[in-house]
């Protein structure tokens, strides 16, 4: 166990390293990282828009169920969104992200290492790591802030939507309530996190499905760890970032 | 010239490679006989840095491959063409972008890599099949097209793990002239492992046997079969019976 935790730590410490190396191969990766953008970003888009729009039905009932006795739902709009800028927005769509992406990554790279594919990039003088890893977790830093957007934007319309047909509170009044009281910061703040988050998942699925064990069992091992450890991360990150940023 | 001195590796507490010494001289051909298990896999994969060993080392060209920085061993790399015993293909890419890979990496202009492509498939009677991916090719293919992936880049040194192993004699025999004649025409210098003596006396010049974690015997190809081991001689057997 704790052999293992040491093990991990080194071997990602190592990719760590090689990965701020292989930056200065970025100019071979244009294509690579077009290719992945489209599997993590574009790929996630439907998944990540059916769940923030659950996300934001239920936080409008939810919000509005816990303030109801002290605050006029005049201010439905402010609270709710507030929620989905800074929480449930980021933290949400990097869970989906990190179920589906993660495993994914984890899946793949530990299918190639165990049928030597990564050996065979070696022995080509492929930089696996510039191949492999540095496309996806640029592609995860980008996509996870983009799609957090998307997310929030359809997160507040279910909300907006579920407030005015289910709880009387107008969408005038519900986006005049967000209006009333938006800070950037929050924005910005949830953005920030998202692209940590971004990292993260990528990171820990190349982890993971690099340093996977021989088998399909050894895959199948990659690609739980990938997401859980991802997840656990997100929320971890999540309190650390939040402290930071709004403490 | 690769050198190989005192090599020891232990994989899982096993000690596979027990002092290893060999030299490999530019422009031969070395076969490496041993039966299976016997570490002739594990010692090409030191070759090229694939694995470190515990004890002993190597040079290629005069550079110490185990103690070069990952720059260093990947342009040192650039000179090896390696046949994996399983193939090895990507599984992702089409025949077409397995073989390019490496060559699109290196620069070269597509026109260049098409022509390139064209050609070692059609030595390799593969014409027909570039849009084709791994899964949908026979095992005999896959092989075929992973020494074609390994001899794209015209390597100065080609490592063959088992390239005829699961082909019929007609195909194994093409891929057999194919290496003479990367020998003769490019004095590539090769490694070649196998279990099959017959290809080893064709190809070789010299012919090694690896067993007990050493190098126990090696031999000019012609005076091989005066060699008296029984080890040796076990794979004379196998001359006989297909004879
Ligand atoms: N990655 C590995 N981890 C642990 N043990 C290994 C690993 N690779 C090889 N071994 C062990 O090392 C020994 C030598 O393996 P190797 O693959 O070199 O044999 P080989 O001579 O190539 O056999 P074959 O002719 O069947 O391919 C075997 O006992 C094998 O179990
Ligand atoms: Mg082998």
């Amino acid at each position: 166990m704790i052999e293992a935790f040491f093990y991990h730590v080194g071997a990602m410490t190592i990719l760590g390293g090689q990965l701020l190396r292989s930056l200065r191969e970025l100019h071979k990766i244009p294509r690579l990282f077009l290719q992945q953008l489209d599997r993590i970003g574009v790929g996630s888009i439907p998944l990540v828009a059916l769940t923030s729009a659950f996300t934001g039905m239920v936080a409008s009932v939810q919000t509005a169920y816990q303030v109801r006795d002290y605050v006029p739902l005049d201010f439905l709009g402010a609270g709710v969104a507030k929620a989905i800028m800074i929480e449930l927005g980021p933290v949400l769509t990097a869970l989906v992200v990190a179920g589906r992406v993660g495993a994914g990554i984890a899946a793949e790279l530990g299918t190639m290492r165990v049928t030597e594919q990564i050996d065979a990039l070696e022995i080509m003088a492929i930089d696996p790591v510039r191949y492999l890893v540095l496309p996806r977790v640029l592609a995860g830093i980008l996509a996870l802030p983009l799609l957090t957007v998307l997310a929030e934007v359809v997160a507040i319309l279910g909300a907006a939507f579920v407030s005015a047909t289910v709880l009387n509170v107008s969408y005038a009044t519900f986006f005049h309530g967000i209006q009333l009281f938006f800070l950037p910061r929050d924005l910005f703040g949830g953005l920030a996190k998202s692209v940590v988050f971004g990292f993260l998942i990528t990171f820990l699925g190349c982890h993971f499905g690099y340093t996977s064990g021989r088998g399909a069992s050894g895959v199948g091992r990659a690609t739980t760890y990938a997401v859980v450890f991802s997840s656990l991360f997100v929320l971890m990150f999540d309190y650390i970032l939040g402290t930071l940023l709004f403490g | 010239m690769i050198r190989i001195r005192n090599l020891h590796k232990s994989l899982n507490g096993q000690a596979v490679l027990q002092g290893i010494d060999l030299e490999i001289h530019d422009g031969e051909t070395l076969a490496i006989l041993g039966k299976s298990g016997s570490g002739k896999t594990v010692l090409l994969k030191h070759i090229v840095g694939l694995l470190k060993p515990d004890r002993g080392s190597i040079w290629v060209d005069d550079r110490e491959v185990p103690k070069l920085r990952r720059s260093e061993l990947f342009r040192l790399r650039r000179k090896f063409g390696y046949v994996f015993q399983a193939s090895a293909l990507f599984d992702s890419l089409t025949v077409y972008e397995n073989l390019a890979l490496a060559l699109r990496d290196r620069g070269y202009p597509e026109t260049e890599i098409e022509e390139k492509i064209h050609q070692i498939l059609e030595l390799m009677g593969l014409q027909g099949n570039e849009e084709k991916y791994p899964s949908e090719l026979s095992g005999g293919m896959q092989k075929r097209v992973s020494v074609a992936r390994a001899l794209i880049t015209d390597p100065k040194y080609l490592l063959y793990d088992e390239p005829t192993a699961g082909l019929d004699p007609v195909t194994a025999e093409t891929i057999n002239d194919l290496m003479l004649s990367l020998k003769s025409r490019f004095r590539v210098t090769a490694v070649l492992v196998t279990h099959d003596l017959r290809c080893a006396l064709r190809v070789a010049d010299r012919i090694a046997l690896l067993s007990g974690g050493k190098i126990r015997i090696v031999v000019p190809a012609e005076e091989t079969l005066k060699i008296k081991d029984p080890e040796l001689q076990e794979f004379f057997r196998s001359l006989e019976f297909r004879a």
